[in-house]
């Protein structure tokens, strides 16, 4: 086994000094890297996944505010979709959204709940004009001969028209040019591709951008047929970046991007740390899971809330998403960036309420030397941890896949791990016990890069609060970026955070994330000018979000799709 | 926990619960199947085994150097293995493996170690990535079984999944995996009903026309898209019609609802998933279950705060104490696979009781949690017609590995998985790979057996 390893570490450490996606040295300071096509390109029609299904049902038949709530919390309690496949984090990817027994099962479930609010849609209309209406929004066009004689038919079928209705959103909401996005195009093939409709083209924006059906304006501009250039779409984007929606729809983008679910799952030890030491019972873990149950719903609204702030609130750009210091926080995590008192027992009864009570989140300012950006928020770094001690391997890999989108191979067969990670209770510190990777040669390959990313969040402990020792030892959160061919030192988090953030290779992967987004597929060799054109803009507004969305719905794969044989 | 407690927590056992409800409902209104047809279930864990702590050699007769089997009828409860204890009192209806071998995933060059096991554990085949996706190159044992022994008028299969973060592991067909539920109340709502009722009569009647109606606005649309699209939507018409189908054929299905524990802990999940399998399976619901049980908190198994993927599995080989919390580990999984059983067994059926007509395979994605894919934990359990258990099989470990020239592996895994689909019933030689070629150019053949059937 020994002679195996010996034999692909060097395959391994090839694979590592020059990842896909980008060519090693970067260039001079301020060039776009190389840009590639990423290794899996099949793209597949989309299917609205279980979030754009359930926002599209709740902006087609919620009448306002509290009934779209309403109808998004039943979705969720009833006809919930099943989980959908990531893809780089991406729920999107139409080559992988294969349809289940238990898909079919929840729309219809979900279609059913629905129905029972479709009633009042007749209003003082006639039931068919406000339903054609619904449908035209739902199907992203006008409803074909047959889809209108079949909506007829429902509608007739019944005496009551509130059956009537009832059938009526039901069969919408089941219907394929409601669930798929359907694209034909029109016009020549040129290369390969041919032009999108308008109609698509307002489809595409509307789930890029609001991750949900367009609205009656938008429906009205592509019926129009002011879709057709690039500057007439950038202008309707631009209308609906400023619309409310666009906070869902970007919520949702950074949502699957950052990985804000993690947070559901984190698992701290309660016994290491005092925020769960609650009552003088350390072991009535109840009233620690009433407060980890808090913690989690605050985390997750503070990595909502942070990226809404920056996006919509701030200056918008990648600059301020990684180098920030305003957030919103709780009293928990007041308590975790050192801002307010150990939360007591007098605060679990706000705690325990859980759903029921309004989170109490209060605009913060964190102290630049210890935090600044995205990636130094104590949600994303518990998010990002073991129960006892933060996990620089996977806080690493997420700045190297999402950021850098250079991830590194995976460990090769018959790796002894064990001997990697160290014994437990052997090393001083945590970084300590992470050292064997870089200086074991095997391992070094692919660590050496990936570790001081890792070690730059020691600062932050397993559930996010700062630190200065470890174990009774000082933290070591120095390192640089060199084996990645990146001039860059850095003390800790906060320093390299605020490199990457003026680094011209994560600009380019930030591009690249946001049109894998945008388009529900990997980049293809036929996206790299497309590619090339969006980074450079993105680039050149000094890193504005709105440019980048702005630059991707003028860009030619945005618009056109490739014709299949 | 005893017998007694965790029949109460399923709603299985005492009196006044929903036994007799399912019962009623098998004598009547069951048709068209055979009476006690073969159910089957894969019993899913991670991070294979702790081998010293799970094989269960007999010194001359089955060790090192010496193969073949031995009836596991008349040893004590201290015979058995750590790990393997739990079993003792269900020793006659086990088949335990020792020396199988993922040797396929040996020979993969696609996924981490994780990933390939997942795939090739069950599919016996290649990983493929497809869209970006690490996925499957074919079915997987529960869907190629499924494929036989399913009433089109019930559920095919159900995926459940005990605990959070599950990767699927069931695959319908070609980087087609299916998705695991994780919350045994949307299970319970799935499987049993309830929750969303049409509001009248009315509607009702004009249910299944309308979802016949949504059927066809697939079809009419497919005819006119390119032929990626067009299969897509095809599929998923085809689910629809399956649905139409199995929707009317549970409406005259009356089964008792199982009464779930409420609460939110990996026990009580466990218990609950436990719960809506058995009665699921009892009342011919599906025949065909995954229970995929999600990695244990450490807490659960009394174990020090910690991962247990990283602070002890990785340690299996390396530390006593990593190795010592595995062993526990393990050996509470093979608790849960016994409370498996009792739980079908509890429900009469025919001349004997469910566990009679159900066979479980049990198969992991490692064969340790050092990332190695040999000494592969394998077991067979349950029962079915004609179907030999109550042996240890040890084999021989001379397949000659398909990454390492001069290296040697146990026997190909796929023989467990053709035995377990022969136990239900379908006959197949091979699964997924039927032969690879190994590092020195040798053709390893992967067909056939184990011969636990009609030997």
């Amino acid at each position: 086994m020994r002679f195996y390893i010996a034999l692909l570490a060097s395959a391994l450490a090839a694979g590592c000094s020059e990842p896909p996606g980008t060519t090693p040295g970067g260039g001079t300071p301020g060039e776009l890297p190389e840009l590639r096509a990423d290794e899996s390109g099949e793209a597949g029609l989309r299917r609205l996944t279980a979030a754009q299904f359930s926002q599209s049902i709740a902006e087609l038949i919620g009448r306002d505010r509290g009934e779209r709530e309403e109808i998004r919390a039943r979705i969720f309690e009833t006809g919930r979709l099943p989980s959908e496949r990531t893809v780089h984090g991406f729920e999107n990817y139409g080559a992988v959204q294969r349809p289940s027994a238990a898909l079919v099962e929840a729309h219809l479930r979900s279609s059913l709940v629905a129905a029972e609010f479709g009633e009042p849609l007749c209003g003082d209309r006639s039931c068919e004009r406000a339903l054609t209406s619904v449908a035209e929004r739902a199907f992203r066009g006008p409803l074909d001969a047959s889809d209108q004689e079949a909506l007829r038919a429902l509608l007739d079928s019944s005496v009551d028209p509130f059956n009537g209705a009832f059938l009526a959103v039901q069969w919408i909401l089941q219907h394929p040019r409601f669930l798929y996005l359907i694209e034909r195009g029109e016009g020549e093939v040129t290369g390969g591709r041919i032009a999108l409709t308008d109609y698509e083209v307002a489809a595409r924006l509307s789930f890029f951008l609001w991750g949900s059906v367009p609205d009656e304006r938008l429906m009205n501009v592509a019926s129009a047929g002011r879709l057709s250039t690039p500057e007439e779409v950038a202008s309707e984007a631009a209308r609906m970046f400023d619309d409310r929606r666009a906070r869902h729809g970007m919520r949702e983008l950074h949502r699957q991007w950052l990985d804000f679910d993690r947070v559901e799952r984190i698992n701290p030890d309660f016994l290491s740390f005092e925020l769960f030491r609650v009552i003088d019972d350390p072991n009535d873990a109840e009233i620690s899971q009433i407060r980890l149950r808090s913690l989690v719903r605050a985390m997750r609204s503070e990595l909502e809330m942070f990226v809404e702030a920056q996006l919509f609130d701030g200056p918008g750009t990648l600059r301020a998403l990684l180098t920030s210091t305003k957030t919103h926080g709780d009293h928990l995590i007041r308590y975790l960036y050192g801002l307010g008192e150990l939360p007591d027992e007098d605060s679990l009864d706000a705690e325990e309420c859980e759903d029921e009570c309004p989170l109490r989140m209060r605009s913060l300012d964190l102290d630049p030397s210890r935090r600044g950006g995205f990636l130094t928020l104590a949600s994303h770094n518990a998010a990002h941890s073991y129960p006892r001690q933060p996990a620089p391997i996977r806080r690493s890999m997420f700045v190297l896949e999402r950021f850098l989108c250079e991830p590194p191979p995976p460990p090769p067969p018959g790796i002894d791990p064990s001997g990697v990670t160290g014994r437990m209770g052997d090393a001083r510190t945590n970084r300590e016990r992470h050292s064997e990777h870089t200086t074991n040669s095997f391992c070094a390959g692919c660590h050496r890069v990936i570790d001081p990313i890792g070690f730059s969040f020691e600062r932050y402990d397993a559930i996010g609060g700062y630190r200065t020792e470890d174990n009774g030892f000082p933290v070591d959160s120095s390192g640089d970026l060199r084996a990645l061919n990146m001039d860059v030192e850095f003390s800790d988090a906060v320093q390299l955070s605020a490199a990457l953030a003026e680094s011209p290779r994560v600009q380019a992967c930030v591009s690249r994330q946001w049109m894998r987004y945008a388009l529900g597929h990997d980049i293809r060799a036929s996206d790299l000018e497309s590619l090339r054109s969006v980074a450079t803009a993105f680039q050149a507004s000094d890193g504005s979000f709105r440019e980048l969305a702005l630059a991707i719905v003028q860009s030619p794969s945005f618009l056109t799709r490739e014709v299949s044989q | 926990m005893n017998r007694r407690t965790f029949l109460q927590a399923l709603g299985l056992g005492g009196a006044g619960l929903t036994l007799p409800t399912l019962l009623a409902n098998r004598s009547t209104g069951d048709t068209g199947a055979a009476s006690c047809p073969t159910r089957f279930i894969v019993f899913y864990t991670w991070h294979g085994t702790n081998y010293p702590d799970y094989r269960m050699w007999q010194p001359g007769i089955i060790d090192e150097t010496n193969w073949g089997n031995y009836s596991l009828s008349d040893l004590s409860p201290s015979d058995f293995s750590p790990i393997l204890a739990p079993l003792h009192r269900y020793r006659d209806r086990v088949a335990i493996f020792d020396g199988l071998g993922l040797v396929s995933a040996d020979g993969d060059g696609i996924g981490d170690q994780h990933q390939r096991g997942q795939v090739h554990s069950l599919t016996g085949g290649n990983v493929q990535i497809i869209g970006g996706d690490n996925t499957a190159g074919g079915p997987s044992i529960d869907q190629l079984v499924a494929r036989s022994i399913a009433r089109p008028d019930r559920f095919t299969s159900l995926e459940l999944a005990v605990g959070g973060d599950y990767l699927s592991t069931a695959y319908a067909d070609t980087a087609l995996p299916l998705p695991f539920e994780e919350d045994p109340e949307s299970a319970l709502r799935r499987v049993f009903g309830g929750g969303v009722r049409t509001p009248n009569a009315e509607l009702d009647a004009a249910q299944s026309e309308l979802i016949r109606r949504t059927q066809d606005q697939y079809a009419r649309l497919a005819s006119e898209l390119d032929p990626t699209s067009a299969s897509r939507l095809e599929e998923h018409s085809d689910r629809i019609r399956e649905m139409v189908v199995r929707l009317e054929g549970i409406r005259d299905a009356s089964c008792g609802m199982p009464a779930l524990s409420g609460g939110g802990s990996y026990e009580d999940s466990f218990l609950d998933t436990v719960s809506i399998a058995t009665a699921a399976l009892a009342c011919d619901l599906t025949r065909v279950v995954t229970l995929g049980m999600g990695q244990m908190p450490a807490e659960v198994v009394g174990l020090p705060p910690g991962n247990i993927h990283t602070d002890y599995a990785h340690h299996v080989y390396e530390s006593p104490e990593g190795s010592a919390a595995m062993t526990t580990y393990f050996s509470r999984q093979t608790q849960q696979l016994v409370d498996v059983m009792s739980a079908l067994e509890a429900v009469p059926e025919g001349d004997g009781t469910l566990l009679d007509h159900t066979i479980i395979l049990w198969a992991s994605e490692l064969g340790a949690a050092d990332h190695t894919f040999d000494r592969w934990p394998c077991i067979i359990a349950g029962g079915a017609p004609g179907v030999s258990l109550g042996e240890y099989y040890r084999f021989p470990e001379d397949t000659p590995a398909p990454s390492t020239a001069g290296a040697t592996m146990g026997r190909p895994h796929q023989a467990a998985l053709v035995e377990a689909a022969r136990a239900c019933g379908v006959n197949i030689d091979s699964i997924g790979l039927p032969e690879i070629e190994a590092a020195d150019g040798t053709l390893i053949d992967m067909r056939g057996g184990i011969g636990l059937v009609g030997s």
